[in-house]
């Protein structure tokens, strides 16, 4: 196609007048809607004073927080002004009460070495002086003059504040020496004491002995089998608490299952009243719809606020609160899909000379229960994830613990074991929940195969 | 550009599809203008040999060369160039149903642009009159602003026609173009095609299930039959036996009727190649 | 059905048959039927054990609950949520209502409930906003069918499968600890939580769109950009915006509640109400709350209907 003149574009637009010369708004929508989602974006910067907010936040925090989870620290202290220096480990260290791990060596010439990362991370000192070795150098320090003084030079993984030194170590940790202590942090990769506590008689004894003891060793405890005591002492465990860990779990799961499973039992027969093309009643059915408007609009959260304060924390509330939410959701869907029904088989039931609930029975249950089924089911499954953030306001279950696990913003190895546990039951009940209803699909394409096959 | 240079030949390709051969082996020069028909039964990988020209499939061996170029060995934005050049028609039309027939057609020009200027929908003044233009050529500029899934077929053919001309194609592929038309569209559409190859000399290729249309409108036929080329000559040449040979006999024996294979209308004037490219090549408003 | 027909032996066995099935299916709906009864009576005692109050204890009291609710003059209502003055003011906080006003321009103020509830409102538009900006290009890498390539394909999935699964209180609660308590680490939590629900939804739809515009605008030598923007979106964009709607109301529910854990808003003043008893401030927030979420849902169901029509009713996972 050869180039076009400017005469000839003008007589094209000439001669397309609805085209060339459309309204603006049918020009222009993409923009206006597109300058307005900015000015709201603008606008909503402002409201919630995000660069202030972004100024003031410690996004340093998030890597430490992250190693958190899958971390845990141990953090020795060595007094210096003590007659002997002697290693103390805080109270509920994850070592135990007897703690001598092998990377604290007491050296033949009385000085001390901890290792934090092998030799090549590691601190010596005695009371006089001390040395960091780290990234291939050795920092000495004099700890003689009343002040912790590095002789040399300092390199950037060192602070030197008025009283005390600082040497950041990465991951592995970190040494802060003052001239009358030497503190030690050091990270391990995993969970402490996962299965058995500090209290526990099986602490500490590698995997092959613990199984040996339970098969058959001498009772730890007397009265009670090795097996009983090592699964007590597991569900028991202090810092990890996987009894009530699991027992909250549970709970959420209980709470969600039921509260479906009670709105849907409630919202079936109502659906019927409320379905414009089988309620015996337009006043009655316009006021169903309302309820079920209401009944959703009031909320999960206030429900499960009322029902927390009336029937005490715990699942209970929980499940009052969804069953309460679900009979409006159920609801509405029951209703809207039994107005989408195919009227066809019901007058088929109804030229019998069936009575109203005969109708029902044979000619519309058959049709909508199986979408009924799939639709309580896709409840069930946001269910699922929405009773653990209810959970939170008291209503039972795990998010509660979640909540206050993360409120110290310590114990974040117990968080990411509830947040993997719940991501795991997440997984499964959608699982469950998708091959139910895909089943569910297939029997109802092959009743619906059937009933075009009788024709 | 001279004439010989611009030639699509393919040399040797061939294609399977897991233990099924579509293509097999075949050897096809076409040089500069021709309007070729290509024949065959269904499943003798007509559309395959087509949509490997474009490269929406790739040869499984054997290469493909335009100009010099060896196109089937593209990748990147020089193929997307070469698609550009090797503009392509189907038997479903393959518009964007949901947009205005006006925005279909200039999404020909999608290559000659920036990505950026895409994305953004800004299609210059000049383009929008090229586009209203070739829509006037093909006699639908009144529906421009329709959405193009609501056009009939014929129309909606028209404007993947309209579309192809956007993109300045240096050839130009249909796949059964009029199979899914009424005679009477099967004819506008045709007729565009022989248009656009006689004033812009842009080299046609069109598969077509209708003997008859082929005769009419093609210069040469390419018959194929299971995967290869049976037949490769003018229209006068096709007889009886090498359709039988295209066709194949089924088990009965039963000759194939031409007339069963056939679109005649007699109802407009043929138009006559002569018209600059601006005016409507319809000019009914 | 006629005796005499049943003097035939085909139909006999025929009839055997289908009453053998009948009573087989039946059988099942009954055991299942069972099954659930058991498990929801189980699940009951469980949950009423496990609870702090228990149900039967608690029920007569449930009415004695219900009365601090009514407030002793109704009046009070109006006031709590226009932050008028009112008379039963002790300097207590159960009626210290002018104290929240959101003073604007000299003498007008926003009343604190709106206030409260306007920020519940923007951190639901903010994170669906989040939501669909980073799932609807992940929708296009994510579907089989246009997918640039298999292996980004499937990282992009399983992201997005973590980011629905992930409970968003512990996004939020995470993010306290970096931002500060309040909305915007609500926003973070639930925006990252929507571009996962948001990305699944778009990403089935793109996987069930006619793929012949695809094509077409491939053999025009379109790009990946081109062919998504001008094949795939025009296809899919109704239904995108209907589900981002549908998105929009559940994230203003979900922000409810965030507010109530500390995410700012009007969550965590109902709780406060609510706990120590304020009825007139309770009743206030429902009614504020109520009416919020029915004008929400009512207008995001009016537009999807004209969007995609009926079809925007039909649930999908
Ligand atoms: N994408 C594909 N995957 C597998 N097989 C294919 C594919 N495309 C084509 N085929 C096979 O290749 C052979 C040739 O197909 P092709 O579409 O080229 O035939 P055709 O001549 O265009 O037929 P028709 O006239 O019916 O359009 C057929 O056997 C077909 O089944
Ligand atoms: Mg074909």
């Amino acid at each position: 196609m050869s180039t076009i003149t400017a005469d000839e574009i003008r007589a094209i637009e000439t001669r397309h007048p609805q085209i060339f010369q459309r309204p603006a708004y049918k020009r222009f929508w993409p923009v206006l809607l597109i300058a307005g989602t900015v000015l709201y974006l603008g606008y909503a910067l402002w409201f919630f004073s995000l660069p202030q907010v972004l100024r003031e936040s410690h996004w340093e925090r998030l890597p430490l927080f992250l190693s958190q989870w899958i971390s845990y620290d141990l953090q020795p202290e060595f007094r210096l002004d003590q007659p002997e220096i002697t290693p103390k480990y805080p109270r509920f260290s994850a070592l135990g009460e007897h703690p001598n791990p092998d990377w604290v060596i007491k050296n033949p010439d009385g000085t001390y070495t901890v290792q934090i990362d092998g030799d090549a991370k590691s601190v010596t000192f005695d009371k006089t002086r001390a040395a960091i070795t780290a990234n291939g150098v050795t920092v000495p320090i004099v700890l003689t003059g009343g002040k912790s003084v590095i002789t040399g030079t300092v390199p950037d993984w060192v602070t030197v504040h008025d009283d005390e030194i600082v040497a950041k170590l990465g991951f592995v940790g970190e040494v802060r020496v003052t001239v009358d202590r030497v503190k030690v942090r050091k990270r391990f990769l995993g969970w402490a004491n996962f299965v058995f506590d500090t209290r526990s008689p099986f602490f500490g004894k590698p995997y092959s002995e613990v199984i040996s003891l339970i098969v058959s060793g001498p009772e730890l405890k007397p009265g009670t089998s090795n097996l009983a005591l090592a699964a007590d002492n597991f569900w028991n465990n202090a810092q990890w608490q996987h009894g009530d860990v699991w027992t909250k779990l549970l709970q959420t799961i209980v709470m969600a299952f039921l509260g479906t499973l009670l709105g849907g039992i409630v919202a079936f027969p109502l659906a019927f009243f409320a379905a414009r093309n089988i309620t015996p009643s337009g006043v009655l059915s316009q006021v169903l719809k309302r309820f079920f408007d209401f009944m959703r609009s009031v909320d999960m959260l206030i429900w499960a606020l009322f029902f927390t304060r009336a029937f005490g924390p715990g699942p209970l509330a929980g499940s009052a609160a969804i069953f309460f939410t679900e009979i409006g959701t159920l609801g509405k869907t029951y209703s809207e899909a039994l107005e989408n029904i195919d009227d066809k088989p019901r007058e088929g039931v109804l030229s019998t000379g069936a009575n109203e609930i005969l109708v029902q029975r044979y000619g519309v249950l058959p049709e909508v229960v199986p979408v009924f089924i799939s639709q309580t089911l896709y409840q069930w499954e946001s269910n699922t994830r929405g009773a653990t953030i209810i959970g939170a306001v008291g209503a039972g279950g795990i998010g509660l613990k979640l909540w206050e696990a993360m409120r110290t913003n310590s114990n974040w190895a117990n968080v990411f074991y509830m947040v993997l546990l719940t991501l795991l039951v997440v997984f499964i009940f959608d699982n469950i929940s998708n091959f139910l209803r895909r089943r569910l699909s297939r029997t109802l394409h092959d009743y619906n195969r059937l009933q075009a096959e009788r024709g | 550009m001279s004439a010989s240079s611009a030639t699509l030949e393919i040399r040797g390709v061939t294609r399977r599809f897991g233990k099924n051969t579509a293509v097999s082996d075949i050897n096809i020069s076409i040089p500069r203008g021709q309007m070729v028909g290509i024949i065959g039964r269904s499943g003798a990988g007509k559309s395959t040999l087509l949509r490997m020209i474009n490269r929406l499939v790739d040869p499984s061996q054997g290469s493909i060369f335009f100009d010099g170029t060896e196109v089937s060995s593209l990748q990147g934005s020089p193929l997307r160039r070469w698609q550009r050049d090797c503009a392509m028609i189907f038997q479903q039309f393959n518009l964007v149903p949901r947009l205005d027939v006006l925005t279909n057609v200039l999404l020909g020009r999608l290559n000659h642009r920036s990505t950026v200027s895409n994305l953004l929908g800004m299609f210059t003044r000049t383009e929008c009159a090229e586009a209203v233009a070739a829509l006037e050529r093909l006699d639908i500029a009144r529906t421009a602003l329709q959405p193009a899934g609501t056009l009939s077929g014929g129309q909606q053919q028209r404007v993947a026609i309209a579309r192809a001309m956007m993109q300045q194609p240096k050839v130009l592929l249909a796949d059964e173009p009029i199979a899914s038309l009424d005679p009477l569209n099967a004819k506008v559409v045709m007729d565009s095609l022989r248009d656009i190859n006689l004033r812009e000399g842009i080299t046609v290729v069109t598969n077509l299930h209708t003997l008859d249309t082929a005769r009419a409108y093609c210069s040469r036929i390419i018959g194929m039959a299971a995967g290869k080329v049976v037949f490769d000559g003018a229209p006068e040449d096709l007889d009886r036996d090498t359709v039988r040979t295209v066709y194949g006999a089924d088990a009965s024996g039963t000759e194939i009727s031409e007339a069963i294979t056939s679109t005649s209308v007699t109802v407009r004037p043929k138009i006559t190649a002569s018209a600059g490219p601006l005016e409507p090549a319809f000019p009914g408003y | 059905m006629t005796s005499a027909t049943l003097h035939s032996d085909a139909t006999r066995q025929q009839a055997d048959a289908w009453r053998r099935q009948t009573s087989l299916r039946r059988f099942y709906t009954a055991l299942g039927v069972g099954l659930l009864l058991v498990a929801m009576f189980a699940t009951m005692w469980f949950a009423d054990e496990a609870n702090a109050g228990h149900f039967f204890d608690r029920l007569p009291h449930i009415l004695d609950f219900l009365s601090w609710l009514v407030p002793k003059d109704w009046n009070d209502v109006w006031r709590a949520l226009f932050d008028i003055a009112s008379p039963s003011d002790k300097g207590t906080q159960e009626f210290n209502f002018p104290l929240g006003r959101v003073y604007i321009w000299g003498g007008f103020y926003i009343p604190e409930y709106f206030e409260l509830m306007l920020t519940t409102v923007n951190v639901a538009l903010v994170s669906t906003f989040i939501g669909f900006v980073f799932a609807v290009p992940f929708s296009f890498i994510a579907a089989r069918n246009l997918t640039p390539s298999p292996t980004l394909r499937l990282v992009i999935k399983r992201f997005m499968e973590l980011l629905r699964a992930f409970p968003e209180i512990v996004i939020a609660g995470l993010f306290a600890a970096i931002v500060s308590i309040g909305p915007v680490a609500a926003i973070i939590a639930i925006g990252l939580h929507s571009i996962g629900a948001l990305g699944k939804l778009f990403y089935e739809i793109n996987e069930n769109i006619d793929m012949r515009p695809e094509e077409g605008l491939r053999a025009v030598g379109a790009n990946w950009f081109e062919r998504v923007r001008f094949a795939d979106l025009p296809q899919v964009l109704p239904n995108f915006m209907s589900y981002t709607l549908l998105r929009i109301e559940i994230n203003v529910r979900i922000s409810t509640i965030m507010g109530a854990v500390g995410g700012g808003g009007i969550g965590e003043e109902l709780k406060l109400a609510i706990s120590r008893g304020f009825g007139a401030k309770t009743l206030a927030l429902v009614l504020l709350l109520f009416i919020t979420i029915f004008v929400v849902d009512q207008f995001s169901a009016w537009l999807r209907r004209k969007l995609v029509g009926e079809q925007a009713f039909l649930m999908s996972a």
